[in-house]
């Protein structure tokens, strides 16, 4: 995290934008969710989402892999460039959109599968040949600090592992078919505290490789874990700074308004 | 919640609202005893250090408490880190104080001064940054503050002034020597009042517009750029 005294500010420049959003609106019928978003997500680091409910955070989130376009009703206009190239054109290769920008859910949702099948499943969707899979397996557990509890109950179904172990599983399901973003929508609302330090702990982890973005009602969360931070408010993005600016000194007072509890 | 988080920092406000009144008038005593060249408030300078020691102490954990249970952010934060930082200044203002009659009892040794140099208007000067940064921190006045900031040249120069009279006297009248140590420590001690005057009012400058203004720090940076 950026949170070292004196720095505030520092990494705005020099970190390198790996989504970029232009003018992004968005609908659901005649019902205005996303309006003019401009913002930046730097490369391999964490940013996170905030704003009270129906602010619009998850439906930004969910652009990210075109996660709506199964919603009837949902439209969208705008912008949004991975690594400068389109991806809400009409030729986008959705399977392809999905392998590059994997998503996490409030709620662990492990396929009634083995702990072995449930990693392997994307590569295998993928056409991956089985001889690697194991390889792949292993190393998509140990990201996740899950090899050394799980090497021997690789053959267990994996829904009777506990709620953070499950969580964990499906970031090494994610991680097994090697993509570049993560999208975590509440990744820790249904773990306890010491499962959710820990999965906060992982995401530090994982952020050398890849970049994160987390939506979460949990403001401590967003605070400590999170290098950049952007508050929403009825579909738009108030505010967009590093973490430690947005929770010592907000610049608009809408944002000092929520992270303060006053009103949200 | 919000409601009782809010009454715990007015509280933590109002004690130091009191803790800045107690260190005022410390000052104000321990500078008329000097300039009427008289021992008889030095008690009630004494007394008040022991209230304002325990003020500093009560502060510092109402703020600790309200860091630990409530997690403040923004304008919350710093209004607590303000109030712990200004705790510090006030109880190392009331040691000044003490400072002053401890100096003025040996002063008092010797007979006046037939010039007492400028201290008077240093002290006046002084007194009013001290008055002014409480000021200040009491009605969040950023303009106030930045006035306390500008007048802290006044003080250091009127240091050196008195201090090089002083050295002038020693050299011309040697048995003069310990009463011109003595207003010498005096002028140091008045000049550690402004320092910390203008040291609070740059944490109000902090707290209430989250502005960074000691050492020169905004002007660093923006000369570094982005």
């Amino acid at each position: 995290m950026s949170t070292s005294a004196g720095v505030l500010g520092s990494r705005k420049t020099s970190a390198e934008a790996k989504i970029q959003v232009r003018k992004l609106e968005a609908w659901y019928g005649s019902f205005q969710a996303l309006k003019s978003i401009d913002l930046d997500i730097p490369s391999r680091a964490i940013t996170s989402m905030i704003g009270p409910s129906g602010c619009g955070k998850s439906t930004l989130l969910r652009c990210f892999n075109r996660m709506n376009d199964g919603i009837r009703g949902f439209r969208v206009a705008g912008e949004i460039r991975l690594d400068g190239g389109d991806i809400l054109g009409r030729g986008v290769e959705l399977t392809q959109l999905r392998k590059r920008v994997g998503m996490v859910f409030q709620r662990p949702n492990p396929f009634p599968l083995s702990v072995f099948e449930n990693v392997a499943y994307g590569r295998r969707v993928h056409g991956e040949n089985s001889s690697r899979l194991a390889d792949i397996v292993e190393k998509s557990l140990r990201a996740t600090g899950l090899w050394d509890d799980l090497k021997d109950r690789l053959g267990e179904n994996a829904l009777a592992l506990s709620a953070e172990q499950q969580q964990r599983l499906c970031i090494s399901r994610l991680l097994a078919v090697e993509p570049e973003v993560l999208l975590m929508d509440e990744p820790c609302s249904a773990l306890d505290p010491i499962a959710t330090a820990r999965i906060e702990e992982l995401m530090q982890e994982l952020k050398r490789n890849y970049t994160i973005l987390i939506v979460t009602h949990n403001m401590q969360q967003a605070s400590r874990a999170s290098d950049y931070c952007g508050f929403m408010w009825l579909g738009e993005l108030v505010e967009f700074a590093e973490t430690p600016v947005i929770f010592t000194k907000p610049r608009n007072p809408r944002t000092e308004g929520y992270v303060t509890g006053r009103f949200g | 919640m919000r409601r009782h988080f809010e009454e715990q920092i007015e509280e933590c406000n109002a004690r130091l609202v009191h803790m800045g009144a107690v260190a005022e008038r410390m000052i104000e005593k321990s500078i008329q005893c000097l300039l009427e060249r008289t021992a008889e408030g030095h008690e009630e300078v004494f007394q008040h250090e022991g209230e304002i020691n325990n003020l500093h102490i009560e502060i510092d954990e109402r703020v600790i408490s309200a860091l630990a249970l409530q997690h403040p952010v923004a304008t919350d934060l710093r209004l607590l880190v303000m109030a712990t930082k200004i705790a510090g200044e006030l109880e190392r203002v009331g040691d000044q104080a003490v400072n002053i009659c401890q100096n003025t009892a040996s002063l008092l040794k010797h007979p006046p001064a037939e010039v007492l140099t400028n201290i008077p208007e240093m002290a006046d000067v002084v007194r009013g940054m001290l008055r002014e940064s409480l000021e200040a921190f009491v009605r969040r006045d950023v303009e106030l503050a930045q006035k306390v900031l500008d007048t802290d040249d006044q003080a250091d120069d009127f240091k050196d002034q008195i201090f090089f009279q002083l050295l002038g006297n020693m050299m011309t009248e040697p048995p003069t020597i310990p009463r011109a140590l003595a207003l010498i420590l005096v002028s140091r001690n008045l000049e550690r009042v402004a320092d910390h005057a203008t040291n609070i009012a740059e944490e109000v400058i902090y707290a209430v517009q989250g502005r960074d203004v000691r050492h020169h720090h905004e002007e660093t940076r923006q000369s570094e750029g982005p």
